[in-house]
């Protein structure tokens, strides 16, 4: 069977889009498993599709949308009563520098 | 600026609408001034199994924006997930327009006659707001998600743009505009309306290979003094052959100087998808004439009409960027004409007063009052002007070395010796007529 | 306990029992079991409270007055710990509830607790739970499938008439089939997912495992219908339940799709799907063969939309204002997270993913094309029975093979309901599959409750 292996370079990549970490030596199970997934659904890629429309929706429906008006929402305490570090009624993080939608 | 340089700019403007509630859920949308993290709900805060629902009025507004702009309002839209981690984004996606944004292919007309291309106009959500303290020593950053879905216009331009002022003048017809349609407040210190330029400089007229993002500017003056800035900057980087890096920097205002902010080094992969919470659009031109007939004039139809109607053009720019001052203006002038009075003298009556508001019924009778003034007649205005010539031969004299001032004082003295019965209006002619027979 | 949900309520309309009664029943059956580990929390306390109530001040004449009811853990209950089946959420406690489990307590449901799964619904065995994996009460050697593994054990073991599930691509029809017990799954778009933990947003729908398909449709009844704050709902219409009369199912039509018995591999399902047929026919119904042609690529755009959409709904665990961190997924949600990654990164976007979307519709028209022809899709569930626990867990592909019977459903949106059809020699459950028409379980109901009549 073909198998594809994904570089661990590219592993690397999609691991740091996903935000998640690679522990130390998984890399080699990622990317075999992940080739051969890759590999398989690759499959598609051979299908002349010209001219198929895509289906994202099944439902049909069209504009759904709701009248501007306020609906009451959560309870502040709720809301913060899960959050693990918080301070002032602010969630709280490690300083972020720059980052955000460029 | 050097001849062989041009600069070429772009503009992306963020606007918050002034809907009552979120974009995409019902919480109550105001967040300035609010107790942090009071106007939230499983949907802006991005709790498990949390839905999407659009708001009406934010897609409302969004295709007035853009019919205000001249865009073509796509009928058949949808929303995207874009996706980025940023503690200030709940889902780890912003829900946004990627491919098949509301409204494309607008265009701003600047006073200048220059046409200012828009490329699109999308609706999407805002972020949730961070704050940066230091807790027990530590840096930290404090979120608050009351922003977190509050409906947000992004306006952008093609690279059309040429200097500061061009710039500066084309943000203050945005500004207008949005203020003009009533969809959003525009407050720049609030944030409700965010700028963010990119600009590069063409050596020989091909399009430059970087550009750099200048952003977290909120005023007009700054933005244009960065970009002046920016322009100097690059400009002498390429003549030391060096490419400007491709980065964002903001202004500071102390080094008045922009300075770098964060390397744009690689391009982001937001991995773009249909939104499958939420079905498409597919908008009636009934629907998207209803929302279009609610605009009203834009500011650039007021620049027009005035223009039309005889106004002087630096009037005009004075006047059409509060929509209560460039109605009344316009009133005004219509009366004016009616009335068979000076359009530029009314007008400049009120501009040069420098006052916010005027009585129009006032200003027309003021005005009106100065035309009808009993003049002297003919010839005793000519007596005057022969006497004046006789009393002031040192003028005469230098106006026929070409002194044209010499003529001013003439005037004075005629007005002098009429006492103000001579007209104003045509005196100096009349002195000229006199001394050239 | 009794079975069903129409025997439950009867006992206690007449009086026979009394709420707190039953929910104690349910609750000892329950700690008895406890060994096949249905459950990850029990609300013991809650339901006790609630049962005291409802005996007291309760409406009789609600659908589900007094019934005992599990949830899969993907469905947020307010107050009480919903985990996904996975450790990053092991000690949340949500703000809200979802809105089914809303119109279940309006309806008179008890809440028992909250069933095991495969952490975030990846799997198809219940082995991917962070909390153990569920047994099969047939044979707890064997795996009870999954991802709705909890759920279709507590039916199963008579611990609760009433248990609901997720299925995105085959995670209620396939337990039910592995331990025999009745599960459906809705339209998507019929019943609301506000509130559930999405694994994948354009496929997941809101079904539920019961030992009847009376109780099905009765559910149904108070499941189904628009909500607000679920957009994909807007066109559902509300499922009017008023019970079922046998007629047989002269003139029906019944599609038999080739590919789909050609994927059977246990010898015994094959026999078992040839006397089904006879029995349809017994009935009357008119067996037509059609023909699927697009139902082994249906895996390959299954396994490209859904880690993509999964990818995408993960992004929201960040610990930060909830649960654990990143660092808490285990294997299985990491892979699908990067497959979806890659799949939807720009530079393979249009390979993969647009690719996936234009087969998703050849899909459906494969199906419209067969429904313009039948009535009903009758088909096996699954390729194999239940697996021994540990069988199938080394190979992540081989796994998500054995969907090729489900899958395709989900891809369409079609409404689909498992029925158990017999027992090997050995003892496992067998089942069959009847698939509907779009958003027409009206239709496909009470076909399948002939067939069950017939298959008892």
């Amino acid at each position: 069977m073909k198998q594809k292996k994904l570089s661990e370079k590219e592993l690397a990549h999609l691991f740091e889009l996903g935000k998640l970490e690679l522990a130390e030596g998984e890399a080699d199970e990622y990317a075999t498993q992940l080739g051969e997934i890759l590999d398989y659904v690759g499959q598609l890629s051979n299908l002349e599709l010209d001219g198929i429309e895509e289906t994202n929706q099944v439902t049909g429906l069209v504009n759904v949308f709701d009248e501007d008006k306020i609906r009451e929402g959560l309870d502040h305490g709720e809301v913060m009563s899960q959050v693990p570090v918080k301070k002032d009624g602010y969630v709280m993080v490690r300083a972020v520098l720059g980052g955000g939608d460029e | 600026m050097s001849d062989e340089y041009r600069a070429v700019i772009g503009m992306e403007v963020h606007v918050e609408l002034a809907t009552k509630a979120k974009m995409f859920c019902r919480c109550d949308a105001s967040h300035f001034q609010v107790e942090p993290n009071t106007h939230v709900c499983p949907v802006c805060m991005g709790l498990p199994g949390a839905l999407p629902v659009p708001n009406e009025d934010g897609i409302k507004g969004v295709v007035k924006i853009g019919t205000a702009l001249g865009c073509k309002i796509n009928r058949v839209s949808k929303f995207d997930r874009k996706h980025y981690f940023y503690p200030d984004l709940p889902k780890g996606y912003q829900i946004s327009q990627y491919d098949q944004p509301l409204c494309y292919s607008g265009e701003v007309v600047l006073s200048s006659g220059k046409r200012v291309r828009i490329e699109r106009v999308h609706l999407e959500e805002d972020t949730g707001k961070l704050v940066h303290r230091e807790v027990d020593g530590k840096k930290v950053s404090l979120v608050d998600y009351n922003r977190s879905g509050v409906p947000l216009v992004e306006i952008v331009t093609k690279p059309d743009l040429e200097s500061a002022q061009e710039a500066k003048e084309y943000l203050k017809l945005i500004h207008a505009t949005v203020r003009y349609l009533g969809v959003s407040d525009a407050d720049m210190e609030k944030g409700s309306m965010r700028l963010e330029a990119n600009i590069s400089v063409s050596k020989d007229g091909s399009l430059p290979p970087y550009k750099v993002e200048v952003k977290n500017v909120n005023s007009f003056r700054y933005i244009a003094a960065a970009i002046e800035y920016e322009i100097k900057r690059q400009i002498k980087l390429l003549e030391q052959g060096e490419t400007p890096k491709q980065e964002t920097r903001g202004w500071s205002l102390e080094g008045r100087k922009t300075v770098s902010q964060r390397s744009k080094e690689e391009a982001k992969d937001y991995r773009y998808f249909p939104e499958p919470d939420i079905p498409p659009l597919n908008l009636s031109d009934e629907q998207v004439k209803d929302w279009s007939s609610e605009i009203g004039s834009t500011p650039m139809q007021m620049r027009d009409k005035l223009v039309k109607l005889g106004v002087r053009p630096d009037y005009v720019e004075t006047v059409i960027y509060d929509k209560k001052t460039a109605v009344d203006i316009l009133s005004l002038v219509e009366v004016a004409i009616k009335e068979g009075l000076e359009v530029n003298k009314v007008v400049g009556r009120v501009v040069n007063k420098g006052e916010t508001g005027f009585d129009r019924g006032e200003v027309i009778r003021d005005v009106k009052e100065e035309e009808e003034r009993s003049f002297a007649d003919e010839g005793t205005v000519e007596e005057w002007i022969k006497q004046a010539i006789r009393e002031n031969e040192a003028a005469v004299a230098d106006y026929r070395k070409g002194k044209e001032t010499a003529v001013k004082f003439l005037m004075g003295q005629v007005m002098r010796l009429s006492k103000g019965e001579a007209n104003p209006a045509d005196l100096e002619d009349k002195i000229k007529a006199k001394l050239d027979e | 306990m009794s079975r069903t949900i129409v025997e439950t309520r009867k006992e206690l309309v007449d009086g026979t029992k009394s709420v707190t009664e039953v929910v104690s029943e349910s609750l000892k059956i329950i700690k008895d079991k406890e060994k096949l580990n249905a459950f990850i929390t029990l609300a013991e306390d809650e339901a006790l409270v609630r049962a005291t109530w409802l005996e007291k001040n309760g409406d009789r004449s609600l659908p589900l007055f007094g019934v005992p009811v599990a949830l899969k853990d993907m469905y947020l209950t307010k107050g009480i710990r919903t985990t996904a089946g996975a450790k990053l959420l092991e000690e949340y406690v949500p703000p809200y509830s979802a809105s089914v489990v809303e119109k279940l307590e309006e309806a008179g449901a008890v809440i028992v607790g909250k069933t095991n799964q495969d952490a975030w619904a990846h799997g198809a065995s219940g082995e991917n739970s962070d909390f153990g994996p569920s047994l099969n009460p047939s044979n707890e050697e064997y795996v009870p499938g999954g991802s709705s593994s909890g759920s279709a054990v507590a039916v199963a073991a008579g611990m609760v008439p009433l248990a609901m599930g997720t299925d995105t691509g085959g995670s209620i029809r396939q337990p039910a089939n592995f331990v025999g017990v009745v599960g459906f799954k809705p339209s998507y778009g019929r019943v609301s997912r506000y509130g559930v933990i999405a694994m994948a947003s354009s496929l997941d729908s809101m079904g539920h495992f019961t030992n009847s398909v009376e109780d099905a449709a009765l559910v149904l009844g108070v499941t189904a219908g628009a909500d607000e704050r679920d957009a994909t709902t807007r066109a559902a219409r509300n499922y009017e339940f008023e019970g079922f009369s046998k007629k047989g199912l002269e003139g029906v039509r019944v599609g038999i799709a080739k590919e789909y018995v050609e994927a059977i591999a246990d010898e015994e399902i094959k026999e078992n799907f040839e006397k089904v047929k006879s029995k349809l026919e017994r009935l009357g119904a008119i067996l037509v063969d059609v023909a699927l042609p697009h139902t082994k690529e249906a895996i390959a755009v299954y396994y490209i939309l859904q880690p993509a959409e999964v990818s995408s709904n993960l992004a929201r665990f960040d610990g930060v204002r909830y649960g654990k961190g990143r660092d808490s997924f285990g294997k299985e949600a990491k892979r699908r997270i990067v497959v979806g990654s890659y799949t939807l990164s720009s530079g393979y976007y249009d390979a993969y993913y647009r690719q996936a979307l234009k087969v998703r519709t050849l899909v459906r028209q494969d199906f419209e094309r067969a429904f313009e022809r039948v009535d009903a899709l009758v088909t096996p569930v699954s390729p194999t029975t239940a697996f021994k626990l540990g069988e199938k867990t080394s190979d992540p592909l081989a796994m998500y093979m054995a969907d090729v019977l489900t899958v395709p459903v989900n891809l369409a949106g079609l409404p689909a309901i498992a029925i158990p059809s017999g027992k090997t020699k050995g003892g496992l459950p067998m089942g069959v599959q009847v698939i509907g028409r779009y958003m027409d379980e009206e239709r496909m109901l009470p076909i399948s409750y002939e067939l069950e009549s017939e298959l008892i």
